[in-house]
């Protein structure tokens, strides 16, 4: 069992970079990742029993940072008066971040976080984290066909955006 | 060329991302062939996917996850020889949590010194307790006696299940924590509108201090000193709650 221990606390530190970015993508706000990473990872750790062993621990864990921010954080936030979540531009992107990017990738990093929160998750789980339209219905609880329509109206939106964008100022 | 079932927009995303099905495919593929409407249509929902997954990635290089990463090196304790119970591993886990906590004091990042006092930890830890931390667990009154038994052992002060009886707050969970190398005894209630609220002890060698109210990263809590041992409710509830409970426990306890 210390072996299985060791082994979920490697798992877990591996996977907390993706974890975080995972969380700002729900929450659209630097700091609130940082609190959601860390209720997930307690959480997580106290519930690892229950993770089955075919389960993957990524999907896992964005599950139980999912379920949290949806019963509890975000209706907290909500509570609180500060609305629903709009991305903070200025709070997004920290300038070692920036640094790293080019105009036409800040562009469609604020493309996507700028999509209503679904349409950003669903774009999120497909594009950069590999999800299949059916794993990612499953990760959101809503029929494949929900998230092929939500998939539908975010690519609509982010081609828009990034129409007349010449192909040579996209190099990276 | 029309189609007799009409495309839709799910269909050409389909398309793109290559996961139609082969025959629904070919009869997209050749209606583009000739319907200038359609194209446009796929070029209205063309992304740069390659551009997303690179800001993302770029993104993830720059997560603050330092300190937490430190804690999963540090902040844990070695397991002990053979299995673990699994009431033992959720202390273990719980006083890797009070680690984060204290690390990661209202998510700011800051690392803060280990010197801050014990009220804020606590606070630090509660923040993250929602009503699902709790609500979910089973009400085994033989275990939730025998872990009361365990933890009030470790604190060394005498502790009943029937000293924990608080009218209108609901026992959940009796749990050792530990802060600055002293054992930490936590006592997890939900109370009628099922927030968390803890009630929390740990030796302090403090003078003896009546019931007192305060905030610690923004949670009302109630607090107070006996017999070197400090006490605190505390929880997301009103005060008056917490202040009432606390009165109930500096009696029982």
């Amino acid at each position: 069992l210390a072996d299985k221990t060791d082994a979920f606390r490697e798992g877990l530190k591996e996977l907390l970079p993706r974890l975080w970015r995972f969380c700002l993508v729900l929450t659209g706000n630097r700091s609130a990742a940082d609190d959601l990473t860390q209720a997930a990872c307690v959480r997580a750790l106290e519930r690892r029993h229950q993770m089955r062993e075919d389960t993957r621990l990524d999907r896992w864990v964005f599950r139980i940072a999912q379920t949290i921010w949806l019963n509890d954080l975000r209706a907290a936030k909500i509570r609180r008066g500060k609305g629903m979540m709009q991305p903070e531009e200025a709070d997004l992107i920290d300038p070692a971040a920036s640094a790293e990017l080019t105009l036409y990738l800040a562009q469609v990093l604020s493309g996507v976080m700028e999509l209503p929160e679904a349409q950003r998750m669903v774009i999120f789980l497909v594009c950069v984290e590999g999800y299949s339209y059916k794993e990612a219905a499953e990760h959101m609880g809503v029929p494949i066909g929900t998230v092929m329509s939500r998939l539908a109206a975010a690519r609509a939106r982010l081609s828009a955006m990034t129409e007349g964008v010449p192909v040579k100022d996209r190099e990276r | 060329m029309r189609l007799a079932v009409p495309i839709t927009d799910e269909e050409l995303i389909a398309y793109l991302d290559d996961v139609l099905d082969p025959a629904r495919r070919r009869e997209i593929g050749i209606a583009l062939e000739s319907d200038e409407s359609l194209q446009h249509r796929l070029a209205a929902l063309f992304i740069d996917k390659d551009a997303i997954k690179a800001a993302f990635d770029a993104v993830a290089r720059t997560a603050p996850v330092q300190h937490m990463q430190q804690r999963l090196d540090d902040g844990w304790e070695p397991s002990q020889q053979g299995g673990l119970s699994s009431w033992r591993w959720s202390r273990i886990a719980a006083v890797f949590a009070l680690g984060i906590g204290l690390g990661y004091a209202g998510g700011a990042g800051v690392y803060k010194s280990r010197d801050q006092n014990w009220h804020e930890a606590v606070a630090n830890y509660q923040v993250l307790y929602v009503t699902g931390t709790l609500a979910s667990l089973p009400a085994d009154m033989e275990s939730q006696r025998n872990d009361i038994a365990a933890v009030s052992a470790k604190l060394g002060l005498s502790i009943t299940p029937e000293a924990l009886r608080v009218p209108g707050l609901g026992f959940k969970r009796a749990q050792l924590l530990q802060f600055q190398g002293r054992p930490l005894a936590q006592f997890a209630y939900l109370d009628a509108d099922d927030v968390p609220v803890a009630f929390c002890a740990t030796r302090t060698g403090d003078a003896d201090s009546p019931v007192k109210t305060g905030r610690f990263h923004g949670l009302p809590a109630a607090f107070w000193s006996r017999g070197g041992y400090g006490f605190m409710v505390i929880g997301a509830a009103r005060v008056e709650e917490l202040e009432h409970a606390a009165g109930v426990l500096a009696k029982q306890i």
